[in-house]
């Protein structure tokens, strides 16, 4: 008989194990010392794509209160790749792709209410995998502007990355030697507006910048006049800035269901610009039961260098990643939420079950699904 | 000019208020379908995939470092 455990399940285990120790430790000494309230969450979800791409996703999120006012979260996350394909282009022969198959992440957030009417959030994340690692450092602020139906928010992030691309034989296909890093910058600004006692509006606006290695190591272009097959790896700018602005008007049509409308536009000096559109739809089916209906329209012209093949071997910047490509795309959602209450045997609780299905479908014929679930309780 | 239209949509925007509003009117807009990114962990990882599929980056709200999930 096998007693082995699946690589993944262990993986699991051996990340998990210390984890759970500092949450129990955290929440024992905050439910009994402060009477406390605690938070845990998790959810699944899986990806697949029409390039036989598949990925899986555990996460777990465990929040506790440390005082009246101030909370602190830790999120674990572990997930794993199934590729015959890395990103969006198939591996060509020879080429050793990225063959890591589990990342893990984690992360940690201080949230406050810092006065009566300024809250902020401060959170450092980190990921990692074989070739790749990053940590995220950001802040953001919330206040009441004017009155208190108009609330204006604040964020900046810092996120740096190391790329170490897995080594390959294809002289053609060799992305650069050793560490190759980059450094991102986002800022925010949004502003909310209570508009009546069943609508609201938001804008916001987010700006970034990104400097060093732009691209994945991995990606590749395919000179039509030569071999056939793969012959450089894609060499992107070393700078790219871009913002994006986003409008969401949110509207209660009666007192069991409410709309969502989002627009937003985007360009960058990759010479991308964006348009997407999404409309929510939320009624309650029963009392504690939320079904959700959301279309989602997508459409972006190509980056200035981008070409699906090049004629002859291009000098400057050059990509032929499917993202950087011209396209639209229709997305289509379909979710659940339903709250419970456990309370049997002195054992009480309550928390939420949720699902959702999404179905992206690209103008070019490449499409992928995603599947969520999860349940997340407070005690 | 993007820049502009930010800034007059900010200016009109007390403008659209229709009525008077009192504190206890709020709490329909604190309600779950009243919330478009309910699910932080479901939104974080809808952004992932975002990423890698097209060629647009942020304009989703606050995610990144200060949420813990990136």
């Amino acid at each position: 008989m096998d007693l082995t455990l699946p690589e993944g399940l262990v993986a699991v285990i051996k990340w998990l194990r210390p984890l759970l120790l500092v949450f129990f430790i955290i929440g024992s000494i905050t439910e009994k010392v402060m009477a406390a309230g605690n938070h845990i969450a998790y959810k699944f979800f899986n990806y697949g794509d029409s390039e036989k791409t598949k990925i899986f996703e555990h996460l777990f999120l465990y929040t506790t209160d440390l005082t009246v006012d101030s909370s602190l979260s830790f999120r674990y996350g572990l997930d794993g790749v199934s590729a015959p394909s890395f990103g969006t282009v198939t591996a060509p022969s020879g080429q050793t792709v990225d063959a890591s198959k589990y990342r893990n992440s984690a992360g940690v957030s201080f949230s406050s209410r810092y006065t009566d009417t300024l809250q902020g959030v401060t959170g450092l994340d980190v990921s990692t995998k074989s070739d790749y690692s990053s940590f995220t450092l950001g802040q953001s602020l919330n206040t009441p502007i004017l009155n208190e139906f108009f609330t204006m928010g604040l964020a900046a992030y810092y996120t740096a990355s190391t790329i170490t691309p897995t080594p390959t034989d294809n002289v053609l296909l060799k992305p650069p030697a050793g560490d190759l890093t980059s450094q991102q910058t986002n800022y925010l600004i949004s502003l909310e507006h209570i508009l009546s006692n069943k609508s609201k509006i938001k804008l916001l606006l987010e700006t970034f910048n990104i400097n060093g290695y732009l691209s994945t190591g991995y990606h590749y272009v395919t000179v039509s006049s030569g071999l056939g097959s793969p012959q450089s790896i894609e060499n992107l700018p070393k700078s790219r800035t871009g913002e994006a602005l986003t409008a969401v008007l949110s509207q209660g049509l009666t007192d069991k269901s409410a709309i969502h409308l989002r627009i937003r536009g985007y360009n960058d000096t990759f010479g991308i610009t964006a348009y997407s559109g999404d409309i929510t739809y939320r009624t309650y089916i029963q009392d504690a039961t939320i079904l959700e209906g959301v279309y989602r329209y997508y459409r972006q012209n190509a980056a200035n260098f981008w070409a699906s093949s090049f004629a002859t071997m291009p000098t400057g910047y050059y990509s032929s990643q499917t993202a950087l490509a011209p396209f639209s795309a229709n997305q289509l959602g379909l979710g659940v939420r339903h709250e419970f209450i456990f309370d049997q045997r002195s054992i009480n609780f309550s928390g939420i079950l949720s699902a959702h299905f999404d179905l992206y479908l690209r103008n070019d014929g490449t499409s992928f699904n995603t599947f969520s679930a999860g349940i997340e309780s407070d005690f | 000019m993007k820049y502009v239209l930010f800034l007059l949509m900010i200016l009109a925007t007390p403008l659209a208020v229709s009525e008077e509003l009192n504190f206890y009117d709020k709490g329909f807009l604190n309600d779950p379908i009243m919330q478009l990114d309910n699910d932080g962990l479901k939104t974080a990882l809808d952004q992932h995939i975002y990423k890698v599929r097209e060629g647009s980056i942020g304009g989703f709200d606050t995610a990144g470092g200060s949420c813990g999930c990136n």
